[in-house]
C-alpha cells in the first residue's frame, strides 16, 4: 500500500466524466482493490508473491471486479462492474510505469504466463516526487468541478 | 449474470474461483523472486535463478565484488563486480543466484537516492487518503434504515 495518492488520482480524473456519485465510488474503490485484496489473501495465502500476481492480473480484475460488484443493488451491478474493473485496471496501469529492473509489477496474464509486465517509466523510489504533482490536479478537478456546479 | 438469480451460486463460484487462482499463484509464484534467504539457506535449490532485490544495503567493499545485506529475515551475499557505492548506501539490483559462494552475478543495479528513506511520508498520505475514500464510499453505500422506511412507506 504505498502511492494511494497517485492511484487515486488516476482514478479521479477519469471520475469526473462519471455524473452518478456511486458509480464514481465504485470507480474510486476499485482503483484501491488490488492492494486491498492483494493484502487480504495474502493474510489467507501466507504468501506474498502469489497474493500480488493474483490482484494484479487480467483474470484477477475481472474475477475480483464480478465478486464485489455482486454486494451492490442489482440496477448498479452491470455498470459497477465495469467500472469497478476499469479502476483496477487503471491501478495496474499506474503499477506498470514503475521500473522494477525488468522484474515486472504484474503478470497480467496469469494463469497462462509468469511473465512480468512493466513499462519502467518511473523509478519507484521517486514516487514521493509524485504527490505535490498529485495535490495540484486534485486542487485543479475541485475548481473545475465547483465551477461547473455553480454554472448548474 | 448481474441479476439476484441463483445469486448464492454466482457468490460461491466468483469466490471459489478466486481462491483457486490464488492458491495456483501462490504454487506458481513460489519461485518467482525467491526471497535471498531462501536462496542462501538452499543455495542448491536455487542455482542460476533470478533474483530482484528492491532493496539492499551495501555491507562490505573489495576490490572485485561486493557485500550486500536485504530482506526479512536480513540475509548477506557476494554481489560479482565493483560496487556502486560505499558501504552503508542503499541499492536495488537483480542478477543470478549461484550456488558457489554463494554469490550474486548482477544484471541491473541502481544506486537508490536518500529521498528513499522519506517512504513513510507516502505510506502516511496514501493511509489518509484510503480512510476519505472509505468514508466517502460508506457515504454513499452505508445502509441506512431511516432513509429506505421512508422510501418504502406507502403513498398515499
Amino acid at each position: 500500500m504505498a502511492d494511494l495518492l497517485t492511484h487515486f488520482v488516476a482514478a479521479r480524473v477519469p471520475g469526473t466524466l462519471v455524473r452518478d456519485g456511486r458509480l464514481q465510488a465504485l470507480l474510486v474503490i476499485g482503483t484501491f482493490l488490488p492492494d486491498i485484496t492483494g493484502k487480504g489473501l495474502y493474510w489467507v495465502l501466507d504468501n506474498s508473491t502469489g497474493s500480488q500476481l493474483v490482484t494484479h492480473s487480467i483474470a484477477g480484475i475481472l474475477l475480483i471486479s464480478y465478486l464485489a460488484c455482486l454486494f451492490v443493488e442489482e440496477s448498479l451491478r452491470r455498470p459497477g462492474f465495469l467500472l469497478l474493473a476499469a479502476g483496477m485496471a487503471i491501478h495496474v496501469l499506474v503499477d506498470m510505469t514503475k521500473d522494477n529492473l525488468g522484474a515486472g509489477a504484474a503478470m497480467l496474464f496469469l494463469p497462462f504466463s509468469l511473465r512480468g509486465q512493466e513499462f519502467g517509466w518511473i523509478d519507484p523510489e521517486n514516487v514521493v516526487l509524485l504527490v505535490p504533482i498529485d495535490l495540484a490536479i486534485l486542487a485543479v478537478l475541485w475548481f473545475l468541478e465547483r465551477r461547473g456546479r455553480r454554472v448548474q | 449474470m448481474f441479476s439476484n438469480s441463483l445469486y448464492r451460486w454466482k457468490l460461491g463460484a466468483a469466490l471459489a474461483a478466486i481462491a483457486v487462482m490464488g492458491v495456483y499463484a501462490s504454487h506458481r509464484g513460489d519461485d518467482v523472486n525467491p526471497e535471498l534467504w531462501r536462496c542462501v539457506a538452499q543455495p542448491q535449490r536455487w542455482d542460476d535463478t533470478r533474483l530482484w532485490l528492491p532493496g539492499a544495503r551495501i555491507v562490505s567493499v573489495r576490490d572485485s565484488w561486493y557485500e550486500v545485506a536485504s530482506g526479512d529475515p536480513e540475509a548477506t551475499i557476494r554481489v560479482d563486480g565493483a560496487a556502486p557505492g560505499k558501504p552503508g548506501d542503499l541499492i536495488t539490483l537483480t542478477g543470478n543466484f549461484r550456488s558457489d559462494g554463494p554469490r550474486l552475478i548482477p544484471e541491473r543495479v541502481r544506486v537508490l537516492p536518500p529521498r528513499t528513506r522519506l517512504r513513510w511520508l507516502v505510506e502516511a498520505v496514501s493511509v489518509a487518503v484510503l480512510l476519505v475514500v472509505l468514508a466517502n464510499f460508506g457515504r454513499h453505500f452505508l445502509f441506512r434504515p431511516k432513509l429506505l422506511q421512508v422510501e418504502g412507506a406507502p403513498r398515499g
